[in-house]
């Protein structure tokens, strides 16, 4: 009794020390708390799309594509590339960025994003059905270790091909473009003033493509061969679905979202050596927490490890890496199979 | 026609089918039913006939092309459509979404999946297509399955899911259509019902059946033709009447002399 009163007082005053009670009482200063949850939300939905397809992937083709995450950074260094040339060189002569609010180029610029983004995202598309068909694909048959250590092969190529193209340099997009972005008023709106409207530009733009990826597994012709093909391969071979073609098809939609994502991400920030990596092991996190090969899982996954990392940031930003980490050994402990089963539900 | 041309194939020290030659197909269509015991090498043949196996030797031929080598998903798209010994229907759909979804693979060369059937998938809503609905107005009356049309396939008795996996291959449209045990864990009582109401409709839509029975009652009552199979050889082929005629053939599939 009276060591277990010791070791709480302990632990107490350990907790004290580090600043997390504090960190904690920061936190829930209402403006502070809402910044951080939609800055929380904000990644989440990017890890959505970078976990959508690293699941989805595992799910159907079952392998687990450890080159998942470069596919993500390859979007923002593309994306870099692309929306300097549109920013820049591009629009220059029609739009410069204006010295004050101007709604007609400030929107101008959000639909260049947009665009620089969809065109990111289209150029990795073949990447991906190359990295399928030429490299996944002999292997299938065999043990998932050599799929491990191919992809794991892929991601430093890709890595290092980045470096070489891009150099060790953060790349990222002219300051003028975010701040004409910015300039139109979103959250200030509702009386908000710390989150900047390229926040909501994400937002926005990556929900739509989160719904249009439920709507177009559960609605359209297309999804519904892939899902036929997840609940049950053999049945849709029988069907006359070729395996060859879904799983070339998942591939390419999986490097599509991750390179939009990176794309989205790049917007707000730079496109930087080993965000790649990060990458891969939060959507990992996601992935585990919201059951593996769920769609719907990846979801709630990606919402709780964005928003409880962005609430690390203020609370303790020593155990900003940690806390993920923490609530997916807390889920595998509790209930291994991940929030939610394995894929083939009904979206 | 479908024929099978000296297929052999061996698992390690096993052969389980040893230079079967057999024919199936008629201009209007036949019932086939494979018999024999178990290990006689049934299974493996269908299998190796729509190409979920490579034989070792022999080849396969469907309507004079050499189909050996071609992969099953594409057997599909030529007309040979097969069933599974275990019933295989996407468990969380209903009935008319399963048949849906076949539907919508049906004798397209890509599966559904080639450049220009994605780039249609992505905005056309599967479900907005008269004939397609026709279609399975139609196969649900066939099959017998109008009173459960919108049930999830998992909750509906052993009988129906079957008819529904087989009314999938039906909405294949084939030309051949290979069944695997299509009363296998269905109910005594249901039996009867599956098979009559699959020789119904495969002899109204002209489809050549082969189907691996084990009830010889069933046999009797509803083959044009019997191929009967033994330890990987075929044993005989011939009427139905040869189940009576053919004392060795009783003796090999009662496993006793009456």
């Amino acid at each position: 009794m009276v060591t277990s009163s010791i070791a709480l007082l302990e632990a107490n005053s350990v907790l004290l020390q580090s600043g997390i009670i504090e960190g904690l009482q920061n936190l829930l200063q209402p403006d502070t708390f809402i910044v951080q949850t939609i800055n929380g939300i904000r990644f989440g939905f990017i890890l959505f799309l970078i976990a959508a397809g690293l699941t989805v992937i595992l799910g159907i083709l079952d392998v687990l594509n450890l080159a998942h995450g470069e596919l993500y950074a390859l979007g923002a260094y593309v994306a870099a590339s692309v929306g300097g040339f549109l920013v820049g060189e591009g629009t220059a002569a029609i739009m410069a960025p204006p010295s004050s609010f101007d709604p007609v180029t400030s929107f101008a610029f959000v639909g260049v994003l947009i665009l620089a983004a969809l065109i990111s995202a289209l150029i990795l598309v073949p990447i991906g059905v190359v990295m399928e068909t030429v490299f996944i694909r002999p292997i299938y048959e065999r043990d998932q270790v050599y799929q491990l250590v191919l992809t794991f092969a892929l991601l430093l190529i890709i890595a290092n091909m980045i470096e070489f193209i891009w150099g060790s340099n953060p790349q990222k997009l002219d300051l003028s473009t975010k701040t004409a972005v910015n300039d139109i008023p979103t959250f200030e709106l509702l009386g908000l003033s710390g989150v900047p409207s390229i926040v909501t530009l994400i937002m926005v733009v990556s929900l739509v493509v989160g719904v249009g990826l439920f709507y177009f597994f559960s609605k359209t012709k297309t999804g519904r061969i892939i899902r036929a093909t997840a609940i049950d391969r053999e049945m849709a071979t029988a069907l006359g679905v070729s395996p060859d073609r879904t799983f070339t098809l998942v591939f390419a939609l999986g490097a599509f979202l991750a390179g939009f994502g990176g794309a989205m991400e790049l917007v707000r920030t730079a496109a930087n050596p080993g965000m790649g990596e990060s990458a891969l092991v939060l959507s990992f996190v996601v992935i585990v927490v919201g059951g593996l090969g769920s769609l719907r899982g990846a979801v709630v996954g990606a919402l709780v490890i964005g928003v409880l990392q962005n609430w690390m940031t203020v609370v303790e930003p020593s155990l900003e890496s940690a806390a993920p980490f923490a609530v997916m050994v807390i889920v595998l402990l509790v209930k291994p199979e991940g929030l939610f089963g394995t894929w083939g539900e009904r979206t | 026609m479908l024929e099978a041309d000296g297929l052999k194939k061996s698992f390690g020290n096993i052969v389980a089918t040893d230079d079967v030659s057999v024919q199936f197909g008629k201009e209007d269509g036949e019932m086939v039913f494979i018999v024999g015991p178990n290990g006689a090498g049934k299974s493996t043949l269908v299998n190796l006939l729509t190409g979920l196996l490579e034989p070792d030797e022999g080849a396969v031929t469907l309507d004079g092309q050499d189909i050996t080598t071609m992969r099953a998903d594409q057997r599909v798209h030529e007309g040979l459509v097969r069933s599974f010994q275990v019933v295989k229907v996407f468990e969380e759909m209903t009935v008319r979404e399963n048949i849906r979804t076949a539907l919508l693979i049906k004798r397209k060369k890509t599966g559904g999946l080639g450049p220009r059937a994605i780039w249609e998938g992505l905005f056309s809503l599967d479900d907005e297509h008269e004939a397609i609905e026709r279609t399975i107005d139609d196969l649900v009356e066939q099959f017998r399955l109008d009173d459960v049309e919108e049930a999830i396939a998992e909750e509906l008795p052993h009988g129906d899911r079957k008819l529904l996996d087989v009314a999938m291959s039906f909405a294949l449209d084939p030309n051949y259509l290979l069944l695997d045990e299509p009363t296998s864990g269905v109910s005594a009582q249901e039996t009867d019902y599956v098979i009559e109401t699959i020789v119904e409709v495969s002899e109204s839509q002209n489809v050549t059946t082969v189907t691996i029975e084990h009830d010889m009652d069933l046999v009797k009552n509803h083959a044009d033709r019997v191929i009967a199979l033994h330890q990987g050889s075929v044993h005989g082929e011939g009427p139905p009447t040869m189940l009576e005629t053919d004392q060795e053939l009783r003796r090999l599939l009662l496993g006793v002399e009456e």
